[in-house]
């Protein structure tokens, strides 16, 4: 009975490891392969050298399978090791700045009353909102690349819908200077990503008017209506999400090309109408913040309110003219569109 | 010098790997089912693993080089596994591919003699 449960022992540990459809096919063929290669009424050594020489379940399954056996491969592991270490940094930067503000603005103990366990509580705070930024950048870094090696960016097709390489692709000096993605213009959209996650998705009572309040506290007034805010979250983490990835994709193809402009024009055209509406949506803003406001400059409220709105207005058009640039370029750099020389170039 | 031993088994493990394909196809012009096509190429001195063998079969009848059917009427269900079509034509050209590289390389190693 013993060696029986051997043998079945070993099927399942094949089984196991492999998809639903195939594995009850796969045991049975196996069974009758096994069966085949024991003599008649087997002993136990007899069962234990057959199941010896098939070897590892484990390994066995992986045959069976045929599928990738890696999250990220051989041609991604480089870059994406860069990027970790990149993406984490930021992220420690950014959370333990945030760590900080929260430390500011809201202390477990006083500073004036308990020094020492004001001191250990910053400390901590720090630590802790620091090691989550890098959990939440390891997390998501891993995320992405893993799908981009799914979506066969690890086996050499760099950019999507080209097939072979011509000696065509290969750019002239100059050109590639001009489409080149420098790493300082991918980190700046690395920065931007986290931060907005950071703040606008994590703390975004944090975004506001700071001042001192009685015994050194420090008051906060939210800008945003925190309530209202949340209307738009979903919106917010998916575009941050997008900004994210084409961070991403921009620092492993290192230059621009035709889709990547295209899908960072998309992003921007979402950014800009999340924007429109956010920043034209009066119930976003904290109503306190403008009555703080208004009682600090010494103004009447109408005015803060209606300097406000202008403000707003004012940012809108900023953000489209901003991302309508950065999209244009998106296409220039790509060589998509050939701007007239300007008289600087060489 | 155990890992230049090494290195010569990997490489071996290699080189072999690309031609159990054709020793495999070679043999399936009747149907035979996984252990005895493992005893078969033995016999014939071209051993291959058991455990290397029965995933392949499964893949190359995935690739429909191969058809497959179980035979329940013996008191051991086995599953035997044929040629088909396609794959008759793939192991042509395997075959032939294997004739123009085997000449290659002898004339490349004869020169060193």
């Amino acid at each position: 009975m013993s060696e029986m449960n051997l043998f079945e022992r070993y099927l399942n540990a094949v089984a196991e490891r492999l998809p639903e459809k195939t594995r009850e096919d796969v045991k049975r063929e196996l069974r009758a392969n096994i069966e085949d290669m024991l003599p008649e009424s087997p002993t136990q050594e007899d069962i234990r050298e057959v199941l010896e020489k098939l070897g590892d379940p484990a390994r066995l399954a992986d045959e069976y399978r045929q599928t990738k056996r890696y999250l990220i491969g051989p041609n991604l592991y480089d870059r994406y090791i860069s990027i970790l270490k990149l993406v984490i940094g930021i992220a420690i930067i950014v959370f333990s700045f945030i760590g900080v503000l929260q430390q500011i603005v809201n202390p477990a103990e006083s500073i004036a009353t308990a020094p020492v366990d004001f001191i250990t509580g910053f400390i901590t705070s720090i630590l802790g909102t620091a090691i989550d930024g890098a959990i939440q950048a390891f997390m998501w870094v891993t995320i992405v690349f893993a799908c981009l090696e799914r979506g066969g960016l690890g086996e050499g097709k760099l950019s999507f819908g080209k097939k072979n390489w011509t000696a065509d692709d290969l750019l002239s000096s100059d050109d590639a200077a001009k489409s080149k993605i420098s790493r300082g213009e991918t980190v700046v959209g690395l920065v931007f990503s986290i931060i907005f996650a950071a703040i606008l998705i994590f703390q975004p009572q944090l975004f506001g008017w700071y001042e001192k309040g009685e015994s050194g506290i420090v008051n906060v007034t939210s800008f945003f209506n925190i309530d209202r805010l949340q209307a738009y979250i979903i919106a917010i983490i998916v575009l941050t999400a997008l900004q994210f990835i084409l961070s991403i994709y921009m620092f492993i193809v290192m230059r621009w090309n035709l889709p990547l402009a295209i899908a960072n024009t998309l992003h921007n055209i979402a950014s800009c109408l999340l924007v429109f509406f956010m920043l034209k949506d009066h119930a976003i803003v904290n109503p306190q913040i403008i009555s703080r406001f208004a009682d600090a400059i010494n103004r009447p409220l109408a005015d803060v309110t209606m300097s406000l709105s202008n403000f707003l207005s004012a940012m809108v058009v900023l953000f489209i003219i901003f991302y309508a640039i950065d999209s244009i370029m998106g296409f220039v750099k790509s060589r998509s569109i050939k701007l007239p020389p300007m008289k600087s170039e060489q | 010098m155990e890992s230049i031993e090494e290195l010569i088994n990997s490489l071996i493990v290699e080189l072999r790997r690309g031609t159990l394909i054709i020793s495999v196809l070679s043999q399936l012009n009747s149907p035979e089912y996984g252990y005895s096509l493992v005893q078969k190429l033995e016999d014939k001195n071209a051993p291959i693993d058991a455990g290397t063998l029965y995933p392949l079969l499964r893949r190359l009848e995935k690739q429909e080089l191969l058809t497959s059917e179980w035979d329940t009427s013996e008191s051991r269900p086995r599953k035997y596994y044929l040629l088909s079509d396609a794959g008759k034509m793939v192991y042509q050209r395997l075959k032939d591919e294997w004739g123009n590289l085997s000449n290659q390389l002898n004339a490349l190693i004869m020169e060193d003699e």
